[in-house]
């Protein structure tokens, strides 16, 4: 994505740059343009233009193809770790001594052992708050949900009666863990 | 972005969902009771508030069953909630006999309760959501709402297994079913994922409208020219398969330049594109294997001895019983909806009927040498799994199209078949229980249990015999396995249904072992004098005397099922 600042910057006008890039990406030439310029051409390589190009591109072939560059991709990760790891166990001088074991640079030598037990609440601390952190996921995409479609009839009390039932619901599953004692830490 | 989906308000088919609803709003009030009763109710004992949760969670399912059966008598067999739910008569009669296996474990648990002090609320809570999950799993028409339908009732039944907090082995049979049964999950979504992937949607039945359409020309060309105007989230998984084609909606962009900004223009084209079967196999074997466990199959039933023997007996009887035949209830509105595929029976068979062979050869097997009582059970639960699988096995043979009237009484057989166990496995645990440690431990415990208790050694050897099958008539089982073996039969499955005789036969050695015991042998001398510490509840009693009776009853009359579905 090419970042707001980023087209700020490089934008002769400001307010044709408002908002957030993935509405409209304003350019202030089109592809195919006259001249090339190196520090403005290429910021969108990286923006919404070439995804839709690409898209528009593989959207009418069929899966495979479209998947191919991925697999291209895949083949020069992988070859790249392994002909580098090839090529230092080939190349590469190895003279092992004890010294180069201890660990330098990258803390100290452990003293004791690095098993240590947790106390059992921080177990049901940590399952309250996946459980709460859970919720404001569901309600985050619900509220996203009634922003756009607020207009939509019917859609409003329908909306608001499904939240108020996920409350009520999340709202027994909070009295039961206070009334248990889940809250208290003694 | 415009996506070209339109909000819109959905239509709840309020009566429809009813008895879900009422289900989990009950558990909701089972937990809010828990946590507030004593402080409504000053100085309420800590046995009256059981015997209120009790109540309410009995009460609850009764009120739900109800509704369940008024569904089943009028059902179109279509589905609603927007697609998710389709409850024919098969789901329906389905989730009513969940509710029997739930109702029957409610009447028994206080006696639980009591005895190893489990915590009351959180049962009948745990019990309530897994209900729920269970009845929606049996009407699930769509791959993700069984999903998450199989987790609520799994997370509540690993819960359930390791209730009992004090025993070490309830905790272990917990780990072990909930850790396997975490792995079957990713199986089971796996394969969902595929299944999308091939053919564009999860839903097992579409609204039929297709198929209306299709009476003009009863042709899979028909289908495909009917099918090139749609969406794929618009069909069921049996209209994309019988035409075998999907839609794929492409978008094309094109930018232009209006004055001095660069508008994107979308334009979105349908068109259909010949299904992949390789895939669609992948996803039908994930979520075959993903089920298995859940069914505890033979190559993945290794959790089931530990699991049964671990867990409180009457959680048991509830896995191996409610969420069997939830389970089962699923696998076969999956394999009616694949079954519209041309290719799917030779493709599918070989591996449903090499699943259902080895789980009856290898149930029978292992229950041979058990000495303990839940691991035989557990042993034999998987052998019947099998069975269940032959019918299965039958019902893709006999497809739909070529063969309604045999699809239709395969189902029926299958269904009878579904509640047979649950009634012999209610029995069989049922009493088990009821004898507490002396019952749910060696089977060398119940020698001379007639001389000491003739009325439970008479229902367990009931029990017992009706789990035989074939070889004693006047017994439900008997009529499970015959009507299953005949349809196998009459539809040229003659391999499985000799395994299954085959495998039948080899039951009868550790079946009538326990009855040899109970009649024949005279008990030990050090053995304690059983029925010292017990204090039977009345629906414990009542509920083990009517599921031995339904076993006799309809071991006579087993046509009088049908006139209960309507």
């Amino acid at each position: 994505m090419s970042g707001f600042s980023a087209s700020a910057l490089s934008c002769g006008r400001l307010d044709r740059c408002k908002g957030f890039p993935i509405d409209g990406v304003t350019s202030p030439r089109p592809y195919g343009a006259h001249f090339v310029n190196p520090f403005t051409d290429f910021r969108d390589s990286f923006g919404l233009k070439p995804m839709i190009a690409l898209h528009a591109l593989t959207a009418s072939t069929s899966i495979s193809e479209a998947y191919l560059p991925v697999l291209v991709m895949l083949v020069v990760a992988v070859g790249f770790a392994v002909v580098n790891l090839i090529l230092s166990r080939v190349l590469g001088i190895r003279k092992p001594n004890d010294v180069k074991l201890e660990p330098y640079e990258c803390g100290v030598p452990t003293i004791g052992s690095a098993r240590t037990q947790v106390n059992v609440r921080f177990y049901l601390v940590a399952l309250l708050f996946l459980l709460f952190d859970m919720e404001v996921i569901y309600i985050i995409a619900w509220a996203l949900s009634v922003r756009q479609n607020a207009a939509v009839a019917g859609f409003m009390p329908f909306a608001m009666i499904l939240m108020a039932v996920y409350m009520a619901i999340l709202l027994v599953g909070l009295l039961y863990e206070w009334k248990k004692g889940a809250l208290s830490w003694t | 972005m415009d996506t070209g989906i339109a909000a819109y308000v959905p239509q709840v088919a309020w009566s429809q969902i009813a008895p879900f609803v009422i289900l989990t709003l009950g558990g909701l009030l089972i937990l809010a009771l828990d946590a507030l009763l004593d402080i409504v109710v000053k100085g309420i004992t800590a046995r009256r508030r059981d015997g209120v949760l009790t109540w309410v969670t009995a009460g609850t399912m009764v009120v739900s069953g109800m509704l369940f059966y008024g569904n089943t008598i009028g059902t179109s067999g279509r589905p609603f909630f927007e697609g998710a739910l389709r409850a024919d008569e098969f789901g329906n009669l389905g989730a009513l006999i969940v509710l029997f296996g739930a109702l029957v474990f409610v009447a028994m648990s206080p006696r639980l309760i009591r005895d190893r002090k489990l915590p009351a609320g959180e049962m009948y809570a745990l019990l309530l959501f897994a209900v729920g999950g269970m009845t929606l799993l049996t009407v699930a028409n769509e791959l993700v709402t069984a999903f998450v339908c199989i987790e609520i009732l799994s997370l509540a039944l690993y819960v359930l297994t390791g209730i009992d907090r004090r025993n070490p082995r309830s905790g272990e049979a917990a780990f072990k079913y909930f850790i396997l049964g975490a792995f079957a999950s990713a199986f089971l979504v796996l394969g969902i994922a595929f299944i999308y992937g091939a053919t564009g949607t999860t839903q097992l039945f579409g609204t039929g409208r297709l198929m209306q359409q299709m009476q003009v020309s009863e042709s899979r060309i028909g289908a495909r020219q009917l099918i090139s105007d749609k969406q794929s989230y618009d069909l069921g998984l049996d209209e994309i398969l019988f035409a075998g084609e999907r839609p794929i909606r492409t978008a094309t962009y094109e930018t232009e330049q209006e004055g001095r900004a660069i508008v994107t223009k979308t334009s979105v084209e349908t068109k259909t594109q010949p299904l992949n079967p390789i895939w669609l196999f992948l996803g039908f074997v994930l979520v075959l294997a993903g089920l298995c466990f859940k069914l505890s199959l033979a190559p993945f039933h290794m959790w089931a001895p530990d699991v049964y023997e671990g867990a409180p007996t009457i959680v048991t009887m509830l896995i191996a019983t409610a969420s069997k035949v939830a389970a089962f209830a699923f696998l076969i509105h999956f394999v009616e909806a694949l079954s519209f595929w041309e290719h799917f029976p030779s493709a599918s068979l070989f591996l449903l009927s090499s699943v259902a062979a080895v789980s009856i050869a290898w149930g029978n097997l292992g229950a041979l040498t058990q000495t303990r009582m839940k691991r035989m059970l557990a042993y034999s639960s998987i052998a019947h799994g099998g069975y269940i699988l032959v019918g299965v096995a039958t019902l893709v043979s006999a497809s739909v199209f070529s063969d309604p009237e045999s699809h239709e009484r395969i189902r029926n057989a299958i269904l009878f078949y579904l509640f047979g166990y649950t009634l012999m496995n209610v029995l069989a645990f049922g009493i088990a229980a009821y004898l507490g440690k002396e019952g749910e431990g060696e089977i060398a415990a119940y020698r001379g249990l007639s001389a000491r208790r003739p009325v439970l050694a008479g229902g367990m050897a009931l029990a017992m015999i009706s789990l035989l099958g074939l070889g004693i008539p006047g017994t439900i089982g008997f009529w499970g396995k015959y009507f299953v073996i005949k349809e196998a039969v009459s539809s040229g499955m003659t391999f499985l249904a000799g395994v299954a005789f085959i495998g039948s036969a080899l039951s009868a050695y550790y079946y009538l072992r326990v009855v040899v015991a109970m009649y024949m042998l005279p008990a030990e001398k050090d053995e304690p004098a059983a029925g010292a510490t017990m204090q039977p509840n009345t629906g414990y009693v009542f509920t083990l005397g009517l599921s031995g009776a339904l076993i006799f009853f309809f071991g006579i009359l087993p046509a009088l099922f049908w006139a209960l579905g309507g």
